[in-house]
């Protein structure tokens, strides 16, 4: 009845009052809250109000209707209850008589725990150092069936530096990447959130890409004030437990955050680029395809990794993550923004591969087949493999050990190297027959 | 020394917290089955249950005292398009005494473009816990929510992550879209479709809808969703009273 009183109260000022009008409009002044604000009203003074307005209404709104026949008509329309007529399954509750009598009170919020509340603020910080990526080469593409299928390029990244360089994984730019384009060359479009929520489009410019790492820098030529660069902090010090953040772009919902635990330290991450990567960090904050790029933050908000890889059976999180440690991430970005690549400290000598080197008997350490003439390694006095008078094979120096850190095969001597910087100074333990010697060998810069 | 013995009260402090809040909230909680009956059936669930097919199972919560529970369309979309008579839903929860009960809800509203539909069971007296409603225009990226509900079958299962993000626009059931839904990474399978996501104090901010996922295969990928409460706040009262949103009352 209140609700027929407020309908009543003002009168409806469309020219036709069809059924549909006038239920509707009934139904508006309810979603406005009005019933609520509207004074009890006696149900016999809800009857009179309603006819005589009714009536007006009537009259003022279809002249040509006599009254009588829209007045029945307006109310047996009204009788029934409307939806009747047109779900035969959904009824309403008839026991039920307005909406107030199923509408419970809603609580406010309260003040947020100080755990949450550091989280929030940790994300409200740091959003802003976190970019989409796209792939320019991969377009969004409409499928006949009329879903857009996002492409798999499409990924994150951190704002570096207050100069527009932007890191991300190589393979969120592959496909761009695989068609050799030089340093300047447009390899992907890069949103910036800015302050006030909106995204900026900008163009990223490639600086230098490392496939070895899964490793990325772009520029952006985007104004000082919308570049937040993200606190980059130390990955050697993580311990299994920690809480970490992940922020990114999964299957396109930009700057979504994930919380996890550290679950693992130094696992091998084996990269879409086809390389492994040592000293992954583990995590199970879930990471989906498009987080690639983006950062994996310590409780502290500094950037411990870039998230990478997943391991999953389903294409999605299965709660096996996988960061790039920043520790890694610090000794490449700065190279490829120098000279557009990575100087990859090693030896300029040609060792045996694994299964040569099980052949000839070498159970533990890398052999050494070749030493080209006037390198360093000559110098030093590294001996190769060669053959004797006899023709049969004398071995060379077999590598065990660089600087006290033992060395049991060939991938593990240049996991060992990687260490170094071009210029360092190592000591390296070999057997060279029956001998165990020690060299002094400086590293240059291996040419792959 | 001191610092990390904060640290640890407060890790208590927050363990605490949680474990109240399931035990408080999940007996609003509630566990739908959707069930086939056999061509040669009396029409009674509780009696032919063991004939009948479960055809789905999802979640739900206790809307009020009344008897009305909430849950998502696609949770009994079987029994919303039945044409033969044979579809039924199970509902099972527990009233304010604790005793577990059945009974067979049908419905009341319905509401395919937001993805809600309401049901109703007898009460037959039981007194039930309603939900405690919050709001969903104020959340934050990175607050804790929690998600209760029966992922796989597995009743009242607790699943705890955060506010991952706000405002996404979501698919529903019927080619619409569904916006302003919260995202989390608070683990929901198939299974936990239709139960309550919470807040830290234990009140309702929104309805676990969905997964992202690649495959169908129903499997948590932390890129989760939930319909606002705010959506459900402003439909339900309307789906109870008269069977529809209020925009497709004609």
């Amino acid at each position: 009845m209140q609700v027929i009183a407020s309908f009543c109260s003002k009168p409806n000022e469309n020219e036709f009052v069809g059924r549909r009008q006038l239920l509707s409009s009934v139904c508006s002044k309810i979603s406005q809250g009005d019933v609520v604000s509207h004074p009890p009203v006696s149900s016999v003074k809800v009857t009179q109000d309603w006819k005589s307005n009714l009536h007006e209404l009537a009259v003022k709104s279809v002249p040509s209707t006599t009254r009588r026949i829209l007045l029945t008509s307006l109310f047996m329309n009204l009788c029934f209850n409307p939806s009747r007529y047109l779900s035969a399954l959904a009824l309403g509750d008839p026991s039920v008589a307005t909406v107030e009598d199923v509408s419970p009170t809603v609580f406010p919020a309260g003040p947020l725990f100080p755990t949450e509340g550091r989280i929030v603020q940790l994300f409200e910080k740091n959003t802003y150092s976190v970019v989409n990526i796209f792939d320019v080469t991969l377009r969004p593409q409409l499928k006949m069936t009329g879903v857009v299928e996002i492409p798999e390029g499409n990924g994150s990244g951190v704002v570096w530096d207050g100069q527009g360089y932007i890191v991300t994984n190589y393979h969120v730019i592959g496909n761009a990447l695989s068609r050799n384009p030089s340093p300047g060359d447009v390899v992907g479009r890069v949103n910036i959130l800015a302050s006030d929520g909106v995204q900026k489009n900008f163009e990223g410019k490639l600086v230098g890409a490392d496939r070895a790492k899964d490793l990325a820098v772009l520029k952006v030529d985007a104004p000082e004030t919308l570049l937040k660069p993200i606190k980059v902090g130390q990955s050697n010090s993580l311990k299994v437990g920690q809480q970490c953040l992940a922020i990114g772009n999964p299957f396109g919902f930009d700057h979504t955050l994930t919380v996890g635990v550290i679950s693992g330290l130094n696992r091998d991450i084996f990269s879409q680029t086809g390389v492994t990567i040592g000293g992954g960090i583990q995590t199970d904050a879930a990471i989906n395809p498009g987080n690639s790029g983006g950062p994996l933050l310590d409780s502290k908000g500094n950037l411990i990794g870039i998230n990478t890889a997943i391991f999953t059976q389903t294409g999605t999180s299965a709660g096996v993550g996988f960061a790039i440690p920043s520790s890694t991430v610090l000794k490449i970005v700065p190279q490829l923004i120098q000279f557009s690549k990575v100087l990859r400290a090693g030896i300029n000598i040609e060792l045996a591969p694994d299964p040569v080197a099980n052949q000839l008997n070498v159970r533990n350490g890398a052999l050494v087949l070749q030493v080209p003439g006037k390198s360093l390694a000559e110098k030093a006095g590294l001996h190769p493999t060669s053959r004797g008078f006899a023709g049969n094979i004398v071995l060379g120096d077999i590598i065990v050990a660089v600087d006290d850190k033992p060395v049991k095969n060939k991938a593990e001597l240049m996991k060992i190297l990687d260490e170094y910087s071009v210029g360092d100074k190592v000591t390296l333990k070999i057997k060279r027959g029956n001998e165990d010697l020690e060299l002094k060998i400086s590293l240059e810069e291996k040419s792959s | 020394l001191e610092q990390f013995k904060e640290k640890e009260e407060e890790l208590e402090e927050e363990e605490e917290r949680n474990v109240n809040l399931f035990q408080k909230t999940s007996p609003s909680v509630v566990y739908i089955e959707a069930i086939e009956l056999p061509k040669t059936s009396s029409g009674d669930i509780l009696t032919d249950e063991e004939n009948g097919k479960i055809e789905g199972t999802g979640s739900g919560f206790v809307w009020d005292k009344l008897g009305h529970i909430v849950t998502n369309y696609h949770v009994i979309a079987k029994l919303a398009t039945d044409q033969f008579g044979l579809q039924r839903c199970k509902v099972s929860l527990v009233d304010a005494k604790g005793t577990r009960f059945s009974k067979e809800g049908k419905i009341v509203g319905l509401d395919p473009d937001n993805d809600l539909a309401v049901l109703k069971i007898e009460t037959e007296g039981r007194e039930l816990n309603p939900v405690v409603l919050g709001t969903s225009n104020d959340l934050r990226v990175g607050q804790s929510c929690f998600a209760i509900g029966n992922p796989y079958g597995y009743e009242n299962t607790l699943t705890i992550g955060v506010v991952s993000g706000l405002g996404r626009e979501i698919p529903s059931p019927n080619g619409k879209s569904i916006s302003e839904a919260i995202q989390t990474d608070a683990d929901i399978n198939s299974g936990n479709s239709g139960g309550p996501l919470l807040d830290s104090y234990g009140h309702t901010i929104g309805v676990n809808t969905a997964t992202f996922t690649r495959k169908g295969s129903g499997m948590s990928s932390g890129v989760n969703f939930a319909i606002p409460i705010d959506t459900v706040v402003r439909t339900v009262p309307y789906l109870i009273v008269y069977g529809t949103a209020y925009r497709d009352r004609f």
